[in-house]
């Protein structure tokens, strides 16, 4: 790179800072959308790692309750908090909360005060309780059995219970899912953040578009033709101002995922790498298009179209799960498809570097595919 | 405020300085089957302000853009101040400016930073570019507004004469203008004709193609004519006017009275005459002997016609006369 390069560069990244569509087309509509969607449609899209437990207020007054209290502590995923039973149960009748717990003063009874519009989490919360309670009564059972046989003389009787204590109980054993599954489901910002970002990465087609044409229906390009300029000059430092707006996209849509709803980014170098692979894919893509249009309207309207397309198909606005098949296997065909799936891996899937090398590499060929159309296709001649 | 003149030019540069300005030795471009400059051979000497004249269409911009390397000829030759423009064809950039037809510049910078980014592709930086820089806006009066306002908010004749401006940066042995007045007020007219007189009496030769005759008659002393993708005439300005120069007598007559017109040219075989409509032209080599038809025609056929002018001499009558009066529709 010359400092001739760095000029033309320079002057067009003045006059893209100018340019208030290209902030609104690159900027602001890819963050209204994700945002509007993420807002919209988080209650549809659920899935995700919810790391908070859910918060169940819990009733218990005497020793014998706190005891009982005690021991639902330990059932996972469930925060209980201390309450009294006026407020335990405004708080379900408001819908804050999916059930209460009310312990009777002598621990006998446990009553299970839910939200009818909630069951479903309600009867969750419910069973986990059940379980509990049938565990403690039934360990309490077996103490009082124990303690009976040694009191006893009768050595069948001995005997028997020792053949029943052996036998096994059938235990259910949890284990967490394996990461790199791919039934993971993403959440709203996780499905719309990285979907738009990839959908308006390669929306840069347009404006290089656009920019390499002003420049030719200008008549500056035939100005600069006629200076001692090389021409991968004038081409690099004119694509350079996107490369930057590219990685400036990815770094404030994530930005505003990250602050607005929280969302995990994952392995940082992993993101890094596969925003570059992406950025030089998609200008790649924006001057392949120019080469192959004769004018800037018809430019502007094949990458439109294109863009739009292949983002849909790329599983940008609706997740790859709820497509048939044959298109989950056409969204591996296309750049937009590649980099959607390996910053799904990284931010739902904590993916790495390494895991997401594959798609680093096929984005890069896609980048050097569309470069060698687009060096070997587009015309300097005005 | 110091204004650097053309001829202080690289050392390199001066190395070349035995030679003309332009060569061009048989020069031919086609684009398929058509046939866009054919053979052309010109040579412009250095220091010279040459004219070149063709209608739409004859070839004026193909031939620009071969000798400033924008295509290249199929074959011939084509030299700038000694530089094969093929084998050179960076050191002919550096000799070359170019203004061409379209404002070529960004309306959403202001003049100054037009004036840099250009002056940086020609490898100026640093206080040697501000100075050029400075320089060129002092030349065609915008160093007042230069940093003020967008290019796009700048008058017609502004961004002309910016335009202009563009192209004086790197202090270039040729300067090549395209219609450099096309749409600007007199007034920037006159300023750019200024400029112009000045940069060729500092010794820059210029290549100045436009339809106005009436601005080479002003401002050049050579004029080629291109037709066809052929130079069909070059040379000076008053040898061609000589040459070719016809006087023009052009009356508007009755019915009647251009009957009678007509039958008394037939036996003038020192005048030539063409009747269109009501429309008598007489035209003659000699302004005399257009005078004389003139003066019978009024006495003996005419005495009070409803319009009579006399035409001296002219480039435009030059024109016509070498390139037709057909219309040419590119």
């Amino acid at each position: 790179m010359n400092l001739k390069t760095i000029r033309v560069f320079w002057k067009d990244f003045l006059i893209l800072m100018k340019d208030r569509g290209t902030y609104i087309n690159l900027f602001v509509l890819p963050i209204m959308f994700s945002v509007v969607l993420t807002f919209a449609l988080g209650g549809v899209f659920g899935g995700g790692a919810n790391k908070s437990p859910v918060k169940i207020p819990v009733v218990a007054s005497s020793s014998s309750a706190t005891s009982i209290v005690t021991g639902l502590e330990k059932i996972p995923g469930v925060k209980w908090q201390k309450d009294t039973q006026s407020r335990a149960k405004s708080l379900v009748q408001a819908g804050k909360v999916v059930g209460a717990v009310l312990v009777s003063n002598n621990g006998r009874t446990i009553q299970f005060y839910e939200d009818p519009d909630e069951l479903t989490d309600a009867r969750l919360v419910l069973g986990e309780i059940n379980s509990y309670m049938a565990a403690q009564t039934l360990g309490t059972r077996q103490s009082a059995l124990v303690h009976a046989a040694a009191s006893s003389d009768s050595v069948q009787f001995k005997r028997d219970l020792s053949a029943i204590m052996a036998t096994p109980a059938t235990q259910v054993v949890p284990r967490q899912a394996d990461r790199s599954n791919k039934s993971i489901q993403p959440t709203a910002s996780e499905q719309y953040i990285p979907g738009f970002t990839v959908a308006f990465l390669f929306f840069i087609a347009s404006t290089i578009a656009q920019y390499m044409f002003m420049e030719r229906e200008r008549g500056t390009l035939r100005r600069l033709l006629t200076s001692p300029v090389r021409r991968y000059s004038i081409l690099l430092g004119k694509l350079l101002p996107n490369i930057i707006i590219g990685f400036g996209q990815v770094a404030v849509i994530f930005a505003v995922g990250r602050l607005l709803f929280h969302m995990h980014l994952g392995n940082l170098p992993a993101l890094f790498l596969v925003s570059c692979a992406a950025v030089a894919a998609a200008n790649g893509f924006g001057l392949m298009i120019t080469a192959l249009s004769k004018t800037q309207a018809q430019a502007t309207g094949l990458a439109t179209l294109f863009v739009f397309t292949l983002a849909t198909l790329a599983g940008c606005y609706v997740p790859l799960f709820l497509m048939p098949g044959f298109m989950q296997n056409v969204a591996m065909a296309i750049p937009q498809g590649w980099a959607m799936s390996a910053y799904q891996d990284i931010i739902i899937k904590g993916a790495n570097v390494v895991q997401v090398l594959p798609n680093i590499a096929v984005l890069c060929g896609f980048a050097i595919a569309f470069f060698l159309v687009g060096l070997s296709r587009f015309r300097f001649d005005t | 405020m110091k204004v650097t003149v053309a001829s202080e030019v690289s050392s390199e540069a001066s190395l070349s300085t035995v030679g003309r300005a332009l060569v061009l030795n048989g020069v031919t471009k086609k684009y398929g089957q058509s046939v866009a400059i054919d053979g052309v051979n010109l040579m412009v000497e250095r220091g010279t302000f040459m004219g070149l004249l063709g209608p739409n269409g004859a070839g004026k911009t193909t031939l620009i853009s071969l000798i400033s390397g924008l295509i290249k000829s199929d074959s011939g030759d084509c030299q700038v101040v000694g530089y094969d423009t093929r084998r050179n064809a960076a050191r002919v950039k550096q000799m070359l400016g170019v203004v061409p037809q379209d404002l070529a510049l960004y309306p959403e910078l202001n003049g100054w930073d037009n004036l840099m980014f250009f002056g940086s592709m020609y490898g100026l930086r640093g206080r040697v570019l501000k100075q050029r820089v400075q320089d060129a806006l002092v030349r065609v009066s915008l160093h007042e507004r230069a940093r003020k306002l967008a290019v796009g908010k700048y008058s017609g004749g502004q961004k002309r004469r910016l335009n202009i401006a563009a192209a004086l940066l790197h202090r270039p042995q040729v300067l090549i203008l395209d219609e450099p007045t096309v749409g600007v007020d007199p007034q920037s007219r006159n300023h750019i004709f200024e400029t112009l007189r000045e940069l060729n009496e500092e010794g820059m030769t210029i290549l100045y193609t436009t339809h106005y005759m009436e601005e080479v008659e002003t401002l050049c002393n050579e004029v080629a004519i291109i037709d066809h993708g052929k130079i069909i005439e070059q040379g000076k300005l008053r040898d061609i006017l000589e040459r070719y120069g016809s006087s023009v007598v052009r009356l508007k007559l009755t019915e009647a009275e251009l009957a009678r017109a007509v039958h008394l040219l037939q036996d003038k075989s020192e005048v030539s005459w063409q009747q269109h409509e009501a429309y008598l032209t007489i035209s003659a080599r000699h302004l005399q002997n257009a005078v004389n038809i003139l003066t019978t025609i009024l006495s003996d056929i005419a005495p009070n016609p409803e319009s009579c002018q006399i035409l001296p001499p002219s480039l435009e009558t030059v024109f016509i006369q070498l390139t037709g009066n057909g219309l040419r529709d590119e």
